[in-house]
């Protein structure tokens, strides 16, 4: 071996390089990453068409126009809960496989037998693979929000795309680039702790998905204090405190002193309007009492439920990175 | 480059009552021996000794449960980071999807020190095809792959499971001759591991013994030939002399005697019935591993060399 082809090359101090791992997650993941990119686009392109379609339409009577339209705003519901559903998919099929089949396979031997540690081979490999994966879902919102928006500006009251329900708000805004982050996250950690790959798709699945539905039905109402409202019982009827709460927690009676009363129910005999609000006032009903977050809290909340994903992200990260560390091999 | 090839930091092995358990089952315990800087050690044992536990240990791949084993001697003075070991795992393991060409990419992206050339020969001198998927390679080629990885990290110690197993008879030779003289030409440490003691390339100087998970044997191949010696004479049931007997073997009217002994050369004889001759490498492995199966499983290696 002569000396000029005994080359040695040394690594810059930024090692391993950024192309260098791009490279590497290129060159193991490509598979996943095309999927990844043919499911965006399918699913973008669809909702695009159900978009159109949508702003088409031409509804004077909003009842006749949900009942003439029903399947495609069912279609258009049906593509929202696909796009928030993805994320699971990212914890199954991109999170939970990246540590485990290395492990299954004995090839983890190989990744940390460089000169690169499990943490640092983890972080990076985590690091482009989140910024792909992420990117993904920016595009897959984009399509999603013009499609929640079109729903919004046309779906009539029957087909419950108000600011009560789930999927605008989880549609509208960014949210699902988080989400994924959050699912990528958890899926490596259950992947790095559980060590085999078929379960650790199936529990990286159920994890994520139970998170993802607690956090919404049972977190999300609380993200910050609900604000409490009276409104006055009188001759018109109550006032509607607000229009388009984006969570009405409960409503409830009050006297005139603002304290909780009981509902007289004999007062729903009353059919007239004015009799009705005698006949509250005269068991000493005075005020409806509303519990609800405010409609203009959306944003926040949508900060808040960003933040929570973050939260998820960054514990995911530290478990994956703690299971790594420990490299003890699964023996046969 | 950072000063061109680094001044080689060669390093040393050693365990301290390293142990590994599986379940119940200890694969490895109170293993403690020390292989100098340079050496090419061999890991003998049969199967299902714990060498493969043994490296796995060694190369990090596993975390013992006693003792600790280390690897590379503190730098002497200079901010050197660590050894750095490549390790030659048993299946062999690389990417399926990869070509040979891509392992050895990857080598190269991921590793501080690499020599390009030196992959890439290996790989041409023994015609593994670059551009064919790695789960499409034979048995051999896949190990030869993995040692043109683990040998263009260039790295201070080479750990070796069973390196020549899938080999066919003639690479087997040739793949010994050059490994060993790539690595003598940078002091690399080589510890390897074998189940076939007649395969031991005549380079190894350093030997360490395992029978079931127990180190029975470990040492410098000259001292311990030295140390060693067949003690021939009349049947009998001790050896004479004051000297350790590692294994008896008696015919009808005679016995014979491998005593360990602390001089050089054939133990002083009194007695003028009793013969003193020289022990060879595998006589002297094949007895200690059969005096291990001698003895009862429980007392197996208890008495080993410190």
């Amino acid at each position: 071996m002569s000396a000029a082809r005994h080359r040695q090359s040394t690594g810059a101090s930024g090692h391993p390089r950024l192309r260098d791992v791009g490279w590497l997650v290129w060159r193991q993941h490509r598979l996943l990453i095309v999927t990844a990119a043919v499911v965006t686009l399918v699913l973008c392109v669809l909702q695009l068409l159900v978009e159109r379609q949508l702003h088409g339409l031409n509804c004077p009577d909003s009842d006749q126009c949900a009942v003439a339209n029903g399947d495609l705003f069912t279609r258009a519901k049906w593509l929202l809960e696909a796009v928030v559903a993805t994320p699971a998919l990212v914890a199954a099929f991109v999170g939970a496989p990246l540590v485990a089949r290395e492990i299954e396979q004995g090839t983890h031997i190989v990744a940390w037998g460089q000169d690169i540690s499990p943490r640092r081979w983890l972080l990076s490999k985590l690091a482009v693979l989140g910024a792909v994966m992420a990117a993904f879902a920016a595009v897959l919102w984009a399509c999603a929000r013009r499609l929640a928006e079109a729903l919004t500006a046309t779906a009539p009251s029957t087909v419950d795309f108000s600011r009560f329900s789930r999927l605008p708000f989880e549609t509208l805004a960014p949210l699902v680039v988080s989400y994924c982050v959050a699912a990528l996250a958890l899926g490596v950690a259950v992947g790095a702790v559980v060590r085999r790959t078929l379960p650790a798709v199936a529990i990286a699945a159920a994890l994520f998905v139970g998170s993802w539905f607690a956090i919404g039905q049972f977190v999300r109402p609380h993200y910050l204090p609900a604000a409490r409202s009276l409104a006055p019982v009188s001759a018109a009827g109550v006032d509607s405190v607000e229009p388009n709460p984006l969570y009405l927690v409960n409503n409830s009676w009050a006297d005139a002193n603002g304290h909780v009363a009981s509902y007289p129910d004999g007062c729903n005999q009353v059919q007239d309007q004015v009799a009705w609000a005698a006949c509250l006032n005269s068991h000493g009903v005075s005020h409806r009492v509303s519990i609800y977050q405010p409609g203009r809290r959306e944003a926040e909340f949508e900060l808040i439920e960003a933040g929570l994903y973050g939260l998820l992200a960054a514990a995911g990260t530290a478990l994956a990175v703690a299971a790594t560390r420990n490299r003890v091999r699964r023996r046969p | 480059m950072n000063g061109g090839p680094a001044v080689m930091e060669t390093s040393s092995l050693c365990a301290e009552d390293l142990g590994k358990r599986y379940r119940k089952t200890w694969a490895l315990r109170e293993c403690t021996f020390d292989v100098p800087s340079g050496r090419v050690a061999a890991l003998v044992g049969p199967n299902g000794a714990g060498k493969t536990t043994l490296l796995d240990l060694m190369a990090g791949v596993l975390e013992p449960d006693t003792g600790s084993g280390r690897v590379g001697p503190a730098p002497t003075g200079a901010a050197t980071p660590s050894a750095r070991v490549a390790y030659l795992a048993q299946d062999r393991p690389l990417y399926s999807t990869f070509t040979a060409a891509d392992m050895l990419d990857f080598g190269r992206r991921f590793n501080r020190r690499w020599d390009q050339a030196r992959a890439f020969d290996w790989l041409d001198t023994f015609d593994v095809p670059l551009r064919r998927r790695c789960d499409r390679l034979s048995g051999g080629q896949r190990t030869q792959v993995a040692l043109a990885l683990a040998l263009g990290a260039s790295p201070d110690l080479l750990l070796l499971d069973e390196p020549l197993a899938n080999l066919d008879p003639i690479v087997r030779v040739e793949v010994a001759r050059r490994l060993l003289d790539l690595v003598a030409e940078q002091g690399t440490t080589i510890v390897l591991s074998t189940h076939v003691v007649a395969e031991l390339p005549g380079r190894v100087d350093y030997l360490v013994v395992l029978v079931e998970g127990r180190l029975v044997l470990a040492g410098d191949i000259d001292d311990l030939l030295a140390a060693h010696a067949y003690l021939e004479g009349p049947r009998s049931n001790d050896a004479p002399g004051p000297w350790v007997t590692v294994r008896a073997s008696h015919s009808e009217r005679r016995s014979r005697f491998l005593v360990e002994h602390s001089g050089d050369g054939p133990p002083p004889l009194t007695h003028p019935t009793w013969q003193a001759t020289p022990v060879g490498l595998e006589d002297l492995i094949m007895d200690y591993l059969q005096a291990a199966n001698d003895r009862p499983a429980d007392l197996a290696g208890v008495d080993h060399r410190g």
